[in-house]
């Protein structure tokens, strides 16, 4: 009789597998590129001092976040609205209906959609731009952005808006001391969630961003595969996922007291 | 902080199909505590919301103190309201929460601290709970909470739904008695929505039976339970015996309502009607022993005092006598006794 424990070994043994080789076999030998130089064949630091030091890389990176910060800040603008209506105002089927429009549009491939906005903003007069990009950016991370905003809204006791109005809180003072503080979590993990990824884009910069779409993706990309620079972007990947998992615990660290 | 009169006109109000009131027309008395007694359904909580402002009537009007407050808002309607589910909020301490109603009317510093503090004085509640969250405190202690963050604002009419629903019998009763001396201290006009007819009882000045979204019957408790209008009412509070008039005495057609403590096991003292029948159930209820006893065919229920019982010797299948005065049946609609 096979044990319970090694049942749950085996369970799991595909998955482990799945993603060693997948993807932690293929991050450590990125690594391992950052370090290596192919044509001396000798270990160095010297393409992580290149690319922090040198000022064409720290461009693209300030571009980089600029854009992801504009991003942040527009899904914020744009989600928390939405999710405040959703969990103060509807109920039952008006609720579903309306996070079914939200995040159905996503179950298709996320390729297909960029290239659709694409066709459509073509059709407003919109080229590939700065404008292009935004827009682009700002459609594929609604959802992310505003799934946690509401799971955040959603735990808010049904009446404490009642409350609120009756203790005298107008419109103001329901954002500023109840919605706001109540949407904070979820605010804050959307939004680390939205920098993190749109730092590093790829479709939507190509796709949309014309001759202002040189981000950080496009540049990695660029390095690796059409460059020949395996060493610079493995190097230049590495410095964004190391400083992208920093954040994000430290994001984590100082805002788990937020939560209640 | 004397209360405002709360006047319902003719309010109506639906939600889709359902007409959640009709045509209610009730006068909440300035400085008393109005119960609004009913089931689940009755439509007593969709009449405090609308007191409260934050629901709007479809029809009709709602007055304080003859002024015409249908369309003010609830944030500027001065009520203080404490919910069912309390709604404190669960990311501020006591304090902040008693706070909040004051903060939100600009008042700070000094005269917060102490309209805050003398409102934890009147519940009940001493230095040590103002810091504490929210969530840390017992049912009873979060009830006073809410209490108080209703009450701090001075609002001229404080409204309660169900607001002892979820507590444990020993810490209602305490708060009961609390409500009621928080209330006569402030003469603060006062609704209180309960389906408990014992809760009703034990504080209300007046008490509205409804049912179904109508009013049915307006009175002070003991009149309301002595003369009950209706079949419904009769059985709604208080219990009662249902049962057809000629069967309880009387030379009528159509149905009584015979209290359960009117029917008097074994009577020796004068009784004007008397049957014999089978005892069916007995149940010990503290104060009280209930009786279920066979009378030809029909079931009457009895409430017999414990001593009363004790002197008795009755138990299930004992053969016993049941009697009542006629002066105690009830009849409705013209059935007199």
């Amino acid at each position: 009789m096979v044990s319970w424990r090694s049942r749950l070994v085996l369970s799991i043994a595909p998955l482990v597998l799945t993603l060693a080789t997948l993807f932690y076999a293929p991050t450590l030998a990125l690594v391992y590129y950052s370090f290596y130089d192919r044509f001396r064949g000798a270990l160095t630091v010297e393409f992580y001092l290149d690319v922090l030091l040198n000022p064409l890389y720290a461009n693209v990176i300030i571009y980089s976040l600029n854009i992801a910060v504009i991003t942040v800040l527009a899904t914020l603008a744009l989600t928390l609205p939405v999710a405040a209506y959703m969990t103060l105002y509807s109920r039952g089927l008006e609720r579903v209906l309306l996070l079914v429009v939200f995040t159905t549009p996503f179950w298709i491939d996320f390729l297909l959609r960029a290239w659709a906005l694409k066709s459509l903003l073509y059709m407003l007069g919109v080229r590939e731009g700065f404008l292009a990009l935004i827009l682009g950016m700002i459609y594929d991370y609604i959802p992310f952005m505003l799934l946690p905003i509401y799971a955040s809204l959603a735990r808010m006791p049904p009446n404490i808006v009642y409350a609120a109005r009756t203790l005298g809180a107008g419109a103001l003072d329901l954002w500023a001391r109840i919605i706001v503080p109540y949407a904070l979590p979820g605010i804050l993990v959307g939004s680390t969630l939205v920098l993190l990824m749109s730092l590093t884009e790829l479709v939507i910069p190509t796709l949309l961003g014309g001759v202002r779409g040189f981000t950080l993706g496009p540049l990695i990309y660029t390095l690796i595969l059409a460059g020949d620079e395996w060493s610079r972007g493995a190097a230049l990947a590495i410095i964004v996922t190391v400083l992208s998992v920093l954040t994000a615990i430290l994001a984590y660290r100082r805002f788990r007291g937020l939560m209640f | 902080m004397a209360g405002a009169e709360v006047r319902f006109e003719d309010v109506w109000k639906s939600y889709g199909r359902v007409v959640a009131l009709r045509e209610v027309t009730l006068t909440a008395q300035g400085g008393r505590i109005t119960v609004l007694l009913g089931p689940s359904g009755c439509g007593k909580t969709t009449l405090l919301k609308i007191a409260a402002g934050l629901l709007q009537p479809d029809r009709g009007r709602v007055y304080f103190n003859d002024l015409d407050y249908t369309d003010v808002p609830a944030e500027r309607r001065d009520v203080g309201m404490v919910f069912q589910d309390l709604a404190l909020f669960p990311h501020m301490s006591v304090f902040d929460n008693i706070a909040f109603g004051l903060r939100v009317r600009g008042i700070r510093g000094l005269e917060l601290e102490r309209r805050v503090k003398e409102m934890l004085d009147l519940v009940g509640l001493d230095r040590s709970f103002y810091n504490r969250r929210v969530t840390e405190l017992s049912g009873g202690q979060q009830q006073r909470v809410a209490l108080a963050r209703a009450l701090v604002i001075e609002p001229k009419v404080l409204l309660l739904d169900e607001p002892l629903a979820h507590l444990d019998y020993k810490v209602k009763q305490r708060l009961l008695e609390e409500i009621r001396r928080i209330q006569r201290s402030l003469r603060i006009t006062t609704i209180y929505v309960t389906h408990d007819q014992l809760e009703a009882m034990s504080v209300a000045d007046v008490v509205a039976v409804m049912r179904e979204g109508s009013v049915v019957q307006v009175g002070p408790p003991r009149e309301v339970y002595e003369n009950p209008k209706d079949l419904y009412v009769a059985s709604f509070f208080g219990d009662a015996n249902i049962v057809d008039s000629k069967f309880a005495g009387l030379n009528s057609e159509g149905l009584v309502a015979l209290r359960l403590e009117d029917v008097i096991l074994n009577p020796n003292e004068s009784v004007d009607i008397v049957y014999e029948g089978v005892v069916e159930d007995v149940v010990f209820q503290g104060a009280f022993v209930s009786l279920e006893v066979n009378v030809n065919g029909r079931v009457l229920k009895l409430l017999v005092p414990r001593r009363d019982f004790a002197r008795e010797d009755v138990s299930v299948g004992s053969r016993v006598r049941v009697g009542w005065r006629l002066s105690n049946v009830r009849g409705f609609n013209g059935v007199m006794a």
